[in-house]
């Protein structure tokens, strides 16, 4: 994919062409997607059907420009990484000339259409929020883009140094955090110039309202369990988890899921003296609701529950529904958002959050600014199998356009997303570069499996919030 | 492309171009937007109730929080860090579920700051914008040393069901603050009952044991509406009682004001603790920016370091560490209840069926001067107190519940006969009804005799407490004036000091009552005055239900 293509330079001559034929061009791409996406669909279940991969081929196809026909089918959910875009939420040719030609030139006109509307809005209304009063006089500096985000990248977004690699590109980023599902269902370009999810599922969701034309993904991170050394090695010695390489232990989640559905607790397990507690065994996530890694939990654990399948049916959603419902709905409360939990884990330690669900990102950041504690009791659980979190920018507005274009192709973008803990695509991914710092990671990470379509997600964390009523 | 690309949004424009000029079309209407821009000014917001009051200045760009009646200590602390951020911030203080009613009863403020975020997100009508954890503390029990050893819970911290049992036989008698108006109580409560369902994780009505809970709450000797004012009480008279339930912060602090002999050992009971977690919630978008500069400023490590530090607060800023004296060991922590339906049942059955029952004594003034709107005022609070309100949950927990026994007194010149009213399962519609007619019957002439009225009250308490020591036995003085007849305060005082026990006395500041004549009285018997000239007398009454 030509995704770290300059836009600006191809789509000025675009416009120089765009004619009064635009209108039947329009009709036709109208009519060719809406083709597109029923022989995909309909493919999608084929393939689905008689697939023995354990894995998703088809997941998201429903919402997602997926060109089927295209992607190699042995390509995910084998362990590689996924560069940047290559999760299926983004496959628009968006280098390709014709089709950019059938785009701008009425895209031109909604923006003056659009500007002219802005105008009488702005001057008929009361000041509704603190943005849009930052915003009057933000904008009118040309580079100011408001965007909702996911609550771990806040700290990336507030950084000096990315606020000045953001202002090369003349941006300056007003980010408010927020959980994914809450991202998903915010799109308000009154409000914001793009939204930042962190998950495939929930940005495919906000493309699909937005009916933004591109998306990049900046930024991935796998998903693990933040814990604690006494807590691994209890699970090592129960045959839940292995140490790896001697650095890091990954957990077999079926295993982990059974003992937490027969109500284990801690003190029941073999060499538990560490963590003698009438603690059930549990994950704790933030709130499936609201947040995406609860989310991408909910998504690895229905893999698990559908026999190593991804959930992609009623019945499948049915079957699983008795073993994933209650991994969330016995947590008790929880937290909106996953920066809230993390901070749970680091300052009430294994008591509060003797396995917690986390981004990989959340921890090598940590540790990236907290040497002193590489050594520590804080281990990492990378549970088998494994989902990417993918962080997606889905931009509302030119000015979110260009800032999901510099976050995905500035390398000095890229080198502090490593700073913050983030994988990123390009020659440089990020382990390599902690590695030095003595922040041991896996750089393959074995067995990874695509988070269910939007659609399927969203149905089960639907019934799963309607057990919470 | 899988959606229409005609469609406005589809139709994203890509290419600097494009964007700058889009951007150049807007700058010249967002300009003159900006001229008119400006935030709503900000309400002078409703009174803090009664010994609350608010700290700090009131000036329209002022930002106002709403906090927990514990943080009065951290306040300037927090007003400092918020000046060098150019926040100016003031404070007004209430206990978590009088916060929550407060907000969605429309009183205006930028933020609240509870100690614990999980019930706020749960019962707040309109979700808070934005959340950020300052800090952490653990509700933990304090113990005095030689108790501690000789029931051996400094070698093995206890169970819940441990501590329930040692409280049902009498060998351990504590403080707690009440679980309807304070987080400390509340936690302690869901904690226990939690530990008693053998669940550690989300629990559900019919887990409840009430067994272990009423065995829990015999031993509690003394209660309050706030984690503050029972520590103050304790140190006060720490005979009363082998221990408090507060929050791990509170109890070190305590320890630092008490003798060594006196000193508690913080106890975490074994199968777990649920721990406050203090989250700044942003409740108004326009104050976003000072929220933002605010909580940078709180979350710093000079904040984190210097201000929570000697408070003994877990700091949320791991850059912080933790003071010495705050112990780093693995504490079980044990979920809080994820249904607002569960909270409510668990506080109804406290209230109604599992807490002591208690004596609660009205001394109220019908001097001439109460007469008219005063006197509207004392028969509305009267009503609610009565079952009127139903339409807040804490209006429901406040009214006179179960088992309760009910005393009025009125006085002017002479002192009535008490009416007592017994509520009682099964007749409690009718024994609401019996205080709402007393209420409408009340009438207003002649002067005030206070201390007579007082004394009356204190006999016949004296003989409450004399004839079931499993009661808390209070009583609550309303009077707008100053005492002009009958027995004198010194003949009064010198009557309590002779008691066998001194029940509290928790006067009411209403109208022109003296300051100083009611700060004795509850100084004398351990009481605590609350203020009604700025707030109505229903939310003092509301609020003094947290120390009966």
């Amino acid at each position: 994919m030509s995704r770290n293509v300059v836009p600006g330079a191809f789509f000025m001559l675009p416009i120089l062409n765009a004619t009064g034929s635009v209108r039947s061009r329009y009709r036709r791409g109208v009519a060719a997607a809406f083709r597109r996406r029923v022989y995909r669909n309909a493919t999608c279940r084929r393939v689905a059907a008689r697939t023995s991969y354990p894995v998703a081929r088809c997941s998201g196809c429903a919402i997602r420009a997926a060109h089927v026909g295209r992607r190699d089918p042995g390509r995910i959910g084998n362990g590689q990484e996924p560069a940047s875009g290559s999760d299926g939420s983004d496959r628009t040719p968006k280098g390709d000339p014709v089709n950019a030609r059938r785009f701008v030139a009425p895209a031109l006109a909604i923006v003056l259409l659009a500007g002219v509307a802005a105008a009488v809005w702005y001057s008929n209304r009361d000041v509704k929020s603190g943005r849009a009063a930052a915003d009057s006089t933000a904008r009118a500096g040309g580079g100011t883009v408001h965007g909702l985000i996911g609550s771990e990248k806040e700290a990336f977004f507030s950084d000096p140094r990315v606020r000045k690699a953001l202002g090369a590109h003349g941006l300056t980023a007003v980010v408010e955090k927020a959980g994914s599902r809450t991202i998903a269902n915010s799109y308000d370009p009154k409000l914001y110039d793009f939204g930042f999810p962190s998950g495939a599922p929930a940005a495919a969701e906000l493309r699909a309202r937005s009916k933004a034309r591109n998306v990049y993904t900046p930024f991935y991170t796998p998903i693990v369990l933040a814990s604690w050394r006494p807590i691994a090695e209890i699970l090592v010695a129960n045959g839940i988890a292995v140490k790896q390489d001697d650095f890091y232990y990954v957990v077999d989640m079926a295993r982990l899921i059974t003992m937490i559905k027969d109500g284990t607790r801690w003190k029941d397990l073999k060499g538990s003296a560490a963590f003698q507690t009438g603690k059930a065994v549990l994950v704790n996530s933030t709130d499936v609701r609201t947040s995406n890694s609860a989310a991408m939990y909910l998504s690895l654990a229905s893999y698990v529950a559908n026999d190593q399948q991804v959930v992609g049916s009623q019945a499948e959603v049915d079957k699983v529904m008795p073993i994933v419902a209650p991994l969330f709905l016995r947590q008790g409360f929880q937290e909106t958002s996953s920066a809230g939990p993390f901070e749970d884990y680091l300052a009430l330690g294994m008591g509060k959050a003797p396995l917690l669900v986390a981004y990989e990102s959340q921890m090598v950041e940590f540790w990236l600014k907290h040497p002193d504690r590489i050594s520590s009791d804080m281990v990492l659980l990378y549970p088998r199998p494994t989902v990417y979190s993918k962080h997606v920018i889905v931009p509302y507005t030119p000015a979110g356009e260009l800032l999901g274009a510099a976050m995905e192709s500035d390398t000095a973008l890229i080198a502090l997303a490593h700073d913050y803990g983030f994988r990123t695509g390009g020659d440089v991914k990020g382990p390599e570069i902690w590695a030095r710092k003595g922040i041991k990671v896996p750089v393959v990470l074995q067995d990874v499996v695509d988070p269910p379509s939007y659609e399927w997600l969203e149905r089960m964390i639907k019934e799963i919030e309607s057990r919470f009523n | 492309m899988n959606r229409a690309p005609g469609h406005r949004g589809g139709a994203a424009l890509r290419g600097g171009f494009i964007a700058r000029a889009a951007c150049t079309l807007l700058l010249g209407v967002l300009v003159v937007a900006a001229a008119g821009c400006g935030r709503a000014a900000k309400g002078p917001g409703g009174a803090g109730a009664s010994g609350d009051g608010a700290s700090g200045d009131g000036g329209a760009d002022t930002f106002r929080i709403l906090a927990g009646s514990e943080l009065r200590d951290l306040a300037p602390a927090i007003q400092a860090a918020a000046a060098q951020a150019h926040v100016n911030v003031a404070f007004s203080y209430a206990g978590t579920l009088d916060i929550v009613e407060r907000i969605n009863d429309g009183e205006h403020f930028d933020a609240i700051l509870p100690p614990n975020g999980a019930y706020p997100v749960l019962a707040l009508a309109k979700k808070p914008l934005a959340r950020e954890k300052l800090f952490y503390s653990r509700v933990a029990l304090g113990v005095k040393a030689t108790k501690a050893a000789e029931l051996g819970w400094d070698a093995n911290p206890p169970t819940w069901a441990e501590i329930a049992a040692a409280a049902r036989a009498g060998r351990f008698r504590y403080a707690m603050t009440n679980p309807t108006s304070s987080n400390t109580g509340m936690s302690a409560l869901f904690a226990v009952a939690s530990a008693a369902a053998k669940k550690t994780e989300d629990l559900a009505v019919q887990d409840v044991d009430p067994h272990v809970i009423t065995d829990f709450l015999a031993g509690q000797k003394l209660t309050a509406g706030s984690s503050g004012w029972l520590a103050d009480a304790y140190l006060k008279d720490p005979s009363v009682v082998d221990g408090i339930v507060n929050y791990e912060a509170v109890i070190l602090r305590l320890n630092d004001k008490l003798p060594q002999s006196e000193r508690l050992n913080l106890i975490y009971p074994r199968d777990g603790v649920i721990s406050a977690d203090y989250p700044l919630m942003l409740l108004e978008s326009g104050r976003r920016d000072e929220y933002n500069r605010l909580v940078v400023a709180l979350k710093g490590t000079e904040f984190q370091r210097s201000a929570l530090g000697p408070a003994y607060l877990r700091p949320s800023n791991p850059d912080a560490g933790l003071v010495p004296a705050l112990p780093s060991g693995a504490v079980a922590e044990l979920a809080f209840p994820n249904r607002l339906e569960v909270i409510d049942a668990v506080l109804t059955s406290y209230q109604s069926n599992w807490r002591r029952p208690s004596t609660s004594i009205f001394v109220l003034d019908v001097s001439g001067s109460m007469a008219g709107e005063r006197l509207d005022g004392v028969r509305k609070a009267l009503r609610v107190l009565a079952g009127a309100d139903t339409s807040s949950a804490t209006a429901r927990y406040a009214r006179f519940q179960n088992r309760e026994r009910v005393v009025l007194i009125t006085f002017s010149n002479d002192v009535s006969e008490p009416t007592t009213v017994d509520v009682a399962a099964g007749d409690i519609p009718q024994a609401h009804a019996r205080i709402r007619d007393f209420a409408d019957a009340l009438r207003a002439k002649n002067g005030t005799a206070i201390y007579s009225a007082l004394s009356a009250a204190n006999d016949l308490a004296l003989r409450e407490a004399a004839a079931d020591t499993g009661r808390f036995v209070s009583i609550v003085l309303l009077t707008d004036g100053e005492s002009n007849t009958g027995i004198s305060f010194g003949d009064y005082a010198s009557a309590v000091s002779a008691s066998p026990q001194h029940v509290r006395v928790f006067p009411i500041l209403f109208g022109e009552s003296s300051v100083d004549q009611m700060q004795a009285v509850a100084d004398l018997t351990g009481g605590r005055v609350f203020d009604a000239r700025t707030t109505s007398l229903a939310v003092v009454f509301k609020e003094i239900r947290g120390y009966q």
